[in-house]
């Protein structure tokens, strides 16, 4: 069952134009100018209950103007979305008790108050039964290992914590979708990867509708399974994650560890990156040199020890989507 | 009545916040002693020059607790626009947005809440400051709990078009100037200084017209000059202000939400 439906979705932003220096903002103040940006181009999709889909794209592709239209918080130029059945920007309160949101730029709680308040006014703001509500912090509590912080101020926490204690603030109503706008941002490695781990788990035990934004590839890799992607306003990519890979997977990177020393090896599409002595890098560009004939010209030559074949990382993936987007 | 339990728990959260620096809170009193000394000093000189009883019918001490009573209000004004503004600035406000709960209420609830804690602090150390300067015999019962009242309904009201300021940060980028002209009519047309008594008639029957004197003059005046057909209709003029407002700020709102535009991210 579809819990996301988009169709030919359109958001146009109006902004004022100033021409630069003081008779610039004089000129601006008497005759303001606009012009207008199409954030969202007629964008389409549908999401189905359960998924977990990865939304992404450059800096202003449109991500988060799409996340803040399905969530009711933006009115849309044109076009139709229906989430769990509703219409966001005319039924956003009643939407509101099914969803959840992170905006991981943003926060939430309320900075001088310790974590448990902000809790207890969205237990009463989502109008949860006392019992249910404190059973599902127990819950979130223990899952998210935030008990120590519980009653910490918040402009105490450091960054990791006070994000971990913002989605489980999100969570505490048992949101069937729960929308992830850079969930990650700015955190370290470890935690990345715990805030990771629990979304995954959350998906799989309560069934939790994924859709997430994000410029961490990371993220995308280990939490989605189906990529947009998303840029100057049009969706130029939806598929799977593994697919994403091998559709703008271009180059093959080849690791070596020969019995002779290095003496170079010259094909069109094959490029050196490293070598040292006994041991080579190497890229191969596949659309010019099939990979098989690569290897075979290497084993031909060289008395191989040992041969690893890798795809470059899912970063180098989304860079270079990215930058011919751009060119487009 | 789930949507008014709601509210509450807004305004409580927002009150806990308020007291979370207690250092903060109580050069609150201190700046309402200081002022307090000023005015009296003024006040005396004022009435020794010019005789102690005037026309108005205000004694100093009457006059000095009137403004005793109109700055505990004053000053426990939230400025709840300040903090909305900066939500519309930073993009915080898209948290408040996707929940469901309305936008103005829960800014009118949080802007009560920051009020509450104020307004006790202000009058507790006000009437103590201004009992040992001019004495403790103004007032009376009657017209301490008619100004409970009134204040109570004039704080809904300065929430209600605070909200209203902030609401305007959909349009513009600062809302500030628009405060301050609502302030200075506070000071002015709405008798924070000087009780409607002492302003020339056809002032005084303009201020009577407008919303303003329903936030200072009126609990003030309720109090130094308790009768009952008097705060009934003050009571009953805040009351039709607040719906006014009220609807105010359902249209605007209404309005803003189809221009939003949420900064960042």
């Amino acid at each position: 069952m579809a819990s996301i439906t988009v169709e030919a979705l359109t958001k146009a932003f109006t902004s004022q134009v100033k021409s630069p220096g003081l008779r610039g903002s004089v000129r601006a103040l008497l005759h303001p100018e606009t012009r207008t940006v199409l954030a969202v181009k007629g964008i389409s999709f549908a999401v189905d209950e359960g998924e977990r889909v990865a939304f992404i794209g450059p800096n202003g592709a449109g991500k988060s103007t799409t996340i803040k239209i399905l969530t009711g918080i933006l009115h849309p130029t044109s076009g139709n979305a229906s989430v769990l059945g509703l219409v966001p920007w005319k039924q956003r309160q009643q939407l509101a008790y099914q969803i959840g949101a992170v905006f991981g730029q943003k926060s939430q709680l309320w900075y001088h108050l310790p974590p448990v308040d902000s809790f207890d006014l969205l237990a009463h703001i989502y109008a949860l039964e006392p019992a249910a509500y404190h059973e599902r912090r127990a819950m979130l509590v223990e899952l998210f290992e935030i008990g120590p912080h519980l009653q910490t101020p918040v402009r105490k926490l450091s960054l990791g914590e006070r994000m971990r204690c913002e989605i489980a603030a999100s969570l505490l109503h048992r949101p069937r979708i729960l929308f992830l706008d850079e969930p990650t941002i700015g955190l370290d490695v470890v935690v990345k990867q715990r805030i990771r781990d629990l979304i995954l788990e959350l998906n799989q035990q309560e069934g939790v509708t994924v859709f997430l934004t994000s410029h961490d590839a990371g993220d995308v890799e280990v939490l989605c399974k189906r990529a947009m992607v998303i840029n100057h306003g049009e969706v130029i990519y939806d598929g799977g994650v593994t697919e994403l890979k091998h559709t703008y997977l271009r180059t093959k990177i080849i690791s070596l560890k020969l019995a002779v020393p290095w003496q170079g090896f010259d094909a069109p599409g094959v490029t050196v990156l490293k070598h040292t002595g006994y041991g080579v890098k190497l890229e191969v560009d596949t659309t010019v040199a099939p990979i098989e004939q690569v290897t075979s010209g290497l084993l031909s030559r060289y008395s191989i020890v040992d041969i690893n074949i890798d795809n470059p990382q899912m970063e180098a993936i989304i860079a270079q989507i990215y930058n011919a987007a751009q060119v487009v | 009545m789930k949507p008014l339990r709601r509210c509450l728990f807004i305004g409580r959260i927002a009150a806990r916040q308020q007291l979370a620096y207690r250092g903060e809170f109580l050069m609150r009193a201190v700046a309402m002693v200081i002022f307090m000394g000023i005015f009296m000093a003024l006040w005396s000189t004022v009435y020794t020059v010019s005789g102690n009883a005037t026309e108005s019918g205000y004694t100093l001490r009457d006059i000095v607790w009137y403004l005793v009573m109109t700055e505990t209000v004053m000053m426990s004004s939230s400025r709840i626009f300040l903090d909305m503004g900066e939500a519309v600035r930073s993009g915080a406000v898209a948290y408040t947005l996707a929940r469901p709960v309305s936008f103005p209420l829960f800014q009118a609830a949080t802007s009560l809440g920051t009020s509450a804690p104020r307004f006790a602090l202000n009058l507790a150390t006000g009437a103590l400051v201004v009992g040992l300067g001019v004495g403790f015999g103004a007032g009376s019962l009657p017209g301490l709990l008619a100004f409970l009242l009134l204040a109570i309904l004039a704080l809904l009201l300065d929430a209600l078009i605070g909200v209203l300021i902030g609401l305007l940060a959909f349009w513009m980028e600062e809302t500030q100037p628009v405060f301050w002209i609502y302030q200075k009519l506070l000071f002015t047309v709405g008798g924070l200084f000087l009780p409607l008594e002492f302003f020339p008639d056809w002032l005084r029957t303009i201020s009577r017209w407008l919303p303003f004197h329903f936030i200072t003059y009126a609990p003030a005046r309720a109090f130094v000059a308790f009768a009952p057909g008097e705060v009934a209709r003050l009571a009953l003029g805040q009351v039709l202000y607040l719906a006014f407002f009220g609807t105010l700020v359902a249209l605007v709102w209404r309005a803003a939400q189809r221009r939003l535009v949420v900064q960042g991210g």
